[in-house]
């Protein structure tokens, strides 16, 4: 297995190197460009945007901006946002530990949803609860996140309100409230619109996912057998069933790690939420290619380890996958 | 399964903890705030002393006026009153930076205002008044020389910075040598490379020699003033100082931002008019959406919203909010591109536009749009005939007496008749039979350039409504904003001349004359040698370039109003490359509780939402 880890990393390099060439290339040919948000500046002289220019080095050619590039990040240094010119790294820095708080608590609560229910439905084929379940499901992942997070907004922020002060049942933006003390209740309040948006789909896609996982498995031999030996139904579903049945979604879950790192531009978007997410949409928005290179590599970053993280699980799952 | 269970539950926890610990970091400026119940201010009083001057080896007593600085101690008197204290919320987007010039955008500006002010700041009369500056420099006040290549700029006495240092004309001159220093990313730099020299005779006065006459000289430290201790110019793009704006003049102080989630202003002890800020705090949540700001104003969770648009005043009103209007900035006009698609140069040399290098087609589409139509979402429009219609140079009543830009499409189809554009294959568009420079039988068809989303296109389908009536055809054909105000070497399809008629707007500014030469000069046509400008349409009229000369050259406010009229008049009349549609008002609103605030947008970027926060205070 550790030679099996090693040969993935390796494998990794070159990988990412060619993520970085087409990465960079297509933001070239992105109409547009960094100083088009200077366009409408009516005091920024013709010296002093090509002293801009010379500055951010976007007065050199393609591939020697690249190269420059590729050797600071090499070294660690992603650059200097053409925005706000701190560090690429502090701008990731100052939003990560939002997105992070955002996706592990919507996460947790999609895991503790999606199982039980994917699981109950397969067992209740066809039952009012699987229908239930398969409507919603199938509602969550037809409806638009923004929508969603639109009409969340709407009834639970401007129409429903708190009956003691007033205001909204639930808060609309942000993080905690400002200029009070520090309240878990008060973190928690925030935390449910946004999650609520961005897990509906979560729950619908793994709750479909395990669901049919779970049919496939449970008419299996080896299922029949452990019932024919007597064992509770208990340890038969969560024992031998699930852990098969959950393959197919750990493939998924590991898909879906690199949001924890680059967050939900939608939701994140709306609900003015200060994640990764608003910062790439930003840095999309301004052409800003040192924020959008370092978070796009991150993320490739993120996608091969959760990758490999997935082959790891599906061998403890399943302990007739070995690795060479 | 039971180990699904206790990963669960762990997971469960550390999102507990992480939400206990897992805020991103503000960023809190630390700053001591001590109010003291005595402080020094220094105040500049007049004596006559006796002094021995000696001349030519003769001792001589002459009594002769001398200026000395004295000290002396005053009792600071605190903000009381209904207007003293208290905090409001204001709810808006977020800013880049903190440093007034390398912000470019309108909401950095906003926010900018609140923590920096310049030597001048520009009231919504539109006339300039002192801020950091004692008065406004004028030939009579001594402050401009007659040929106004040196300004005189006088400082209040007494200003400090929010750490307590003076400032001083020193911070005057450094601002200068940052802003105008090529390594210092500096993006408000009008003007700045112009100026040779900035003297600092003493602590109080700044003499800012010009190496030519600038015309827009009072507009220099507007923006705001740097402190020498904010770092190094070359380094100016990577200042702390631009995160933390400590120390800084306004009159609040940033206390604290997190990154994309709020900021928090406090008062500023040291802000220079006595009293002053009446409120404590300014609590500023960060909301991307419009709409969140909105419902956040509705619910009492907000104290101010800017930039509402129309459809939602009666809302506001009806809610209880306070609603105030101010011009807006923003400048909309038609342009038509007179050499041909996508060449960059003007004709001649480059071959005259197939259907707009015609003179009559563009004067009878000027009289095809309909401008109340066209512009039927402006709150409270005025449609000012060019863009020289504001204070001293406004020459409205003389375009007025020529009875340009009526609507009027019967006019337009008889000139399109006599220019040879005829719809003789009854399709209702109008193909060439004898026009100047389309070959034989070539539609009469166009594509109507602009940037996508802000209603833009709803305004851009009512012009191609006005053209069909007249047998045009046209088409929407638009980018996003940052690429069509982009550069000519981000593939700017204005600055590359790659469009037929062009749909926008732009910011004018205090004074006219940077933008008249960047629209209508020679010089400022872009291209790949020179891509600076606005000139897209191509105008190349020696007689324009002159008046522009003349206007740009002299300080006499009779002489450039002469000179942009007459600019005004040709291309209004003869030239016929634009069609100034109109303009707005722009709307702010505010809770009931929030007092003191006046709407001033119209002169962007030195007009802003937050120009007169001093003033700002609570009535509950």
């Amino acid at each position: 297995m550790s030679r099996y880890i090693i040969r993935r990393l390796l494998e990794a390099i070159p990988l990412l190197l060619l993520v970085s060439i087409a990465v960079f290339s297509l933001l070239q040919l992105v109409p547009g460009g960094p100083m088009g948000v200077y366009g409408r500046n009516p005091n920024l002289t013709q010296e002093g945007l090509e002293n801009l220019q010379a500055k951010l080095g976007l007065d050199q050619p393609l591939h020697i901006q690249y190269l420059r590039w590729l050797e600071k990040a090499l070294q660690g240094d992603f650059g200097h946002s053409y925005d706000t010119r701190r560090p690429a790294l502090v701008e990731i820095g100052d939003r990560l530990p939002a997105t992070l708080l955002l996706m592990t608590f919507t996460f947790v609560i999609v895991l503790l949803i999606s199982i039980p229910a994917g699981v109950l439905s397969a067992l209740k084929q066809y039952s009012a609860f699987d229908m239930v379940v398969t409507g919603l499901s199938f509602a969550g992942q037809a409806l638009p996140v923004f929508w969603v997070g639109l009409v969340m907004m709407l009834i639970f922020y401007a129409w429903l309100k708190n009956p003691v002060t007033g205001k909204g049942l639930l808060p609309a933006a942000g993080m905690y409230t400002l200029g009070q003390p520090f309240s878990l209740v008060d973190r928690i309040k925030h935390l449910i619109l946004p999650s609520a948006t961005l897990g509906l789909a979560w729950v619908s896609w793994y709750s479909r996912y395990l669901r049919s996982s779970m049919l496939d498995v449970i008419h299996q031999d080896y299922v029949r057998t452990a019932r024919a030996k007597g064992l509770r139904e208990r340890v038969v579903i969560f024992k031998h069933a699930l852990k098969n049945a959950a393959i197919p979604l750990v493939t998924v879950i590991a898909m879906d790690l690199r949001t924890f790192f680059s967050g939900s531009l939608f939701t994140e978007q709306i609900f003015s939420w200060p994640g990764m997410g608003r910062l790439f949409y930003r840095a999309a928005e301004r052409r800003d290619y040192p924020v959008l290179m370092a978070v796009v590599m991150m993320t490739a970053v993120i996608i091969i380890l959760s990758n490999l993280l997935a082959d790891i699980v599906y061998a403890y799952l399943d302990p007739r996958i070995r690795y060479e | 399964m039971k180990r699904l269970i206790l990963v669960a539950n762990v997971l469960v926890v550390a999102s507990m903890l992480l939400s206990a610990c897992a805020t991103p970091t503000p960023e809190v400026i630390e700053k001591v705030i001590t109010k003291e119940v005595e402080k020094i201010v220094t105040q500049v009083v007049k004596e006559t002393v006796k002094e021995t001057v000696i001349v030519e080896g003769t001792p001589k007593v002459v009594e002769k006026e001398v200026t000395k600085i004295v000290e002396k101690v005053v009792t600071p008197t605190p903000a009381e009153g209904p207007k003293g204290g208290g905090e409001i919320v204001m709810a808006d987007m977020e800013t880049n930076t903190m440093n007034p010039y390398i912000a470019s955008e309108a909401i950095a500006r906003g926010v900018i205002a609140l923590v920096n002010r310049g030597l001048v700041g520009i009231a919504p009369d539109g006339k300039w008044f002192p801020a950091m500056a004692a008065e406004v420099p004028t030939i009579e006040n001594g402050g401009i020389t007659d040929d106004g290549k040196t300004i005189t700029w006088k400082l209040r006495p007494g200003l400090k910075w929010s750490d307590g240092t003076p400032l001083t004309s020193d911070d005057v001159k450094f601002t200068w040598e940052a802003v105008s220093h090529p390594e210092s990313t500096a993006t408000q730099t009008q003007g700045f490379y112009l100026i040779e020299d900035v003297e600092t005779p003493d602590e109080l006065t700044a003499v800012v020699h010009y190496k030519e006459f600038y015309v827009a000289w009072v507009t220099q430290f507007a923006l705001g003033l740097l402190p020498k201790s904010a770092g190094e110019p070359a380094g100016m793009g990577e200042w702390e100082w631009n995160r933390t704006s400590n120390p800084t003049n306004g009159p609040f102080i940033l206390t604290e931002w997190v990154a994309s989630d709020h900021m928090i202003f406090e008062r500023n002890p040291y802000w220079w008019e006595e009293g002053k800020p009446y409120l404590d705090k300014i609590y500023y949540p960060i909301i991307a959406e419009l709409e969140t700001q909105r419902q956040m104003l509705l619910a009492g969770e907000n104290d101010a919203h800017h930039w509402l648009s129309k459809d939602y005043i009666q809302m506001m009103l009806d809610a209880g909010m306070t609603v105030k209007y101010s011009s807006s900035p923003y400048w909309k006009r038609i342009q038509f591109k007179l050499s041909e698609f996508g060449d960059d140069r003007p004709s001649p040399p480059a071959k005259p536009h197939v259907i707009l290098g015609d003179p009559k087609v563009r004067e009878a589409l000027t009289y095809a749009f309909n401008r109340e139509e066209i512009c039927y979402d402006y709150l409270e429009p005025i449609f000012p005939l060019s863009m020289f219609f504001k204070g001293d140079f406004n020459c409205e009543d003389e375009l007025k007496a020529l009875k340009p830009h009526e609507y009027n499409p019967e006019r337009s189809m008889a000139l399109l008749e006599e220019t040879g554009w005829k719809d003789e294959d009854g399709d209702g568009v109008r193909e060439c039979h004898g026009c100047m420079y389309a070959e034989e039988g070539t539609p009469m068809r166009m594509a109507i350039g602009g940037f996508s989303g802000w209603g833009q296109e709803d305004n851009q389908a009512v012009m191609v409504e006005n053209l069909k009536a007249v047998g045009v055809d046209s088409y929407i054909q638009n980018v996003e904003a940052t690429v069509l105000y982009g550069t000519y070497g981000e593939g700017s399809p204005a600055r590359r001349g790659e469009f037929d008629i062009l749909y926008w707007d732009y910011e004018l500014g205090a004074d006219p004359h940077s933008k008249a030469e960047d629209f209508y000069a020679t010089w400022r046509i872009p291209n790949a040698e020179n891509p600076g400008g606005f000139n897209c349409t191509r105008i190349s009229d020696p007689q324009i370039d002159e008046w522009m000369k003349i206007a740009g050259s002299t300080p006499d406010v009779a002489t450039r109003h002469e000179a942009y009229c007459n600019i005004a008049k040709k291309i209004t009349t003869e030239i016929y490359s634009e069609l100034s549609l109109g303009m707005g008002m722009s709307s702010n609103a505010s809770s009931q509780r929030l007092k003191g605030w006046e709407a001033n947008e119209t002169y962007m970027p030195f007009s802003v939402y937050g120009w007169d926060a001093e003033n700002w205070y609570i009535e509950e």
